[in-house]
């Protein structure tokens, strides 16, 4: 038998013979392709945690000072306690109301050495407030975040881009309106070098943002019409 | 990055050839196009022919196809397409030496190869039930160790890779094979 007769003799092999190879071809190749990919992936892991691990020290060493420095809160039980600690008295008189219910004040500091606040060093002023109207409740969160440029700073969670601001009293006012069931409304703006985000939930059946603004903002009073003057929408 | 348009089953794509829809050939194309060439390729070591061939494959395939629907589309391309890689390989041949996977796996099978070749249709048509008969009394990984480098000429480093083994053990297994198709083709009264 010559090398050219049994070349040939193979062009007659049965069909099911070679559809029983290409069946078996294609599973060995899937397997293959199955075992790279869990190399793949199980190499990249270590890979990604073997640099995690390594890159740890100098993340803390930049980022982290050597003592401990989470912030300490600290809470104060009214406004004239709250006054000694920051004289921001305008802010404190506009928000004390008849209808609004005080639920919280807090100022976060720095942390010194021993882990304690310290108290030139504040980080955040928040006060929590419900106002209660017609039957209805809006829940309000004042924040000024100190020390901050821009608005962008704000990790205050609940604000949506929308592309929206208003010029009040020379202060670019950030703000969005989010219908999600509840009526949630967020402004942020920089005044005096600090961060202010307004955060509200509204219960009645409009955004009640503006408002709340104006007490922030001591919204010019329209002595001819006796109100303050509205926020366009 | 765009991804690309999900591929038709064989089921699909044969249906189209019965329709005699051309599309049938493209969507053979998109997913059998760089199976088919590799199978040109271990034959003829030249992309152009295996271009050539390949576009023959298809003209055969849409021209075969009917009446019988093939089970495995895959293997019937398969098929046409050594067929026609082969038929290239011996029009290139002549007259000169050609390299090819083929002669290198033809080169293994040489000692019980000779030159005499002297067979009646007959003989062919028993020989070639012999062959397949020895192929289906081997065990599964010998059988496909023999497709790859008999049939499909594929090199023993693309064999060793699929099954995931070294070049040796697919030689020793090589050896097996040969010294078993000699003891087959000797008990049928073959010369070897």
């Amino acid at each position: 038998m010559t090398k050219e007769r049994f070349l040939d003799t193979l062009d007659f092999i049965a069909t099911d013979i070679v559809e029983d190879f290409v069946i078996t071809d294609n599973a060995l190749a899937k397997k293959k392709r199955v075992v790279m990919m869990k190399y793949i992936k199980r190499t990249a892991l270590a890979a990604c945690l073997f640099f995690a691990v390594l890159s740890l020290p100098m993340i803390i060493n930049t980022f982290v000072p050597s003592h401990t420095s989470a912030p300490v809160t600290v809470r104060y039980s009214s406004f004239a306690e709250l006054a000694d600690a920051l004289p921001y008295i305008d802010l404190y008189k506009a928000l004390e109301s008849e209808n609004a219910i005080t639920d919280r004040i807090s100022i976060s500091y720095e942390s010194d050495k021993a882990g304690n606040a310290d108290t030139e060093k504040p980080l955040q002023l928040l006060i929590r407030q419900t106002y209660e109207y017609d039957g209805y409740a809006d829940k309000v969160d004042f924040y000024i975040i100190f020390g901050k440029n821009d608005v962008s700073e704000s990790y205050v969670a609940g604000y949506e881009e929308q592309g929206l601001t208003k010029e009040i009293n020379g202060v670019t006012v950030h703000y969005s309106m989010i219908d999600d069931g509840g009526k949630h409304s967020q402004a942020k703006f920089i005044l005096d070098g600090n961060l202010y985000v307004i955060g509200v939930l509204s219960g009645g059946e409009s955004h009640e943002l503006y408002k709340y603004l104006r007490k922030v903002l001591c919204y010019p009073f329209d002595g001819t019409s006796g109100k303050y003057i509205a926020l366009e929408p | 990055m765009k991804q690309e348009a999900t591929l038709m089953t064989d089921e699909a794509i044969v249906e189209l050839y019965f329709k005699r829809d051309e599309r049938a050939i493209s969507e053979t194309d998109r997913k059998y196009k760089s199976y088919l060439l590799s199978i040109g390729d271990n034959i003829l070591h030249d992309r152009l022919d295996s271009e050539e061939c390949l576009n023959d494959t298809y003209i055969g395939t849409w021209n075969a196809i009917s009446p019988e629907r093939p089970r495995l589309l895959q293997a019937f391309l398969a098929i046409i397409m050594r067929r026609s890689a082969l038929n290239k390989y011996k029009s290139n041949r002549r007259g000169k030496r050609v390299p090819s996977e083929l002669i290198d796996s033809l080169s293994e099978i040489g000692d019980f190869a000779d030159d005499e070749d002297i067979l009646s249709e007959l003989e062919a048509e028993d020989l070639r039930r012999a062959i397949n008969d020895f192929i289906r009394s081997l065990p599964k990984r010998r059988r496909y160790i023999f497709m790859s480098r008999y049939y499909f000429s594929r090199s023993v480093a693309d064999v060793a890779g699929s099954l995931s083994c070294s070049e040796s053990t697919v030689h020793k297994e090589i050896a097996k094979i040969k010294k078993e198709l000699r003891e087959k083709l000797e008990g049928e009264g073959y010369a070897v």
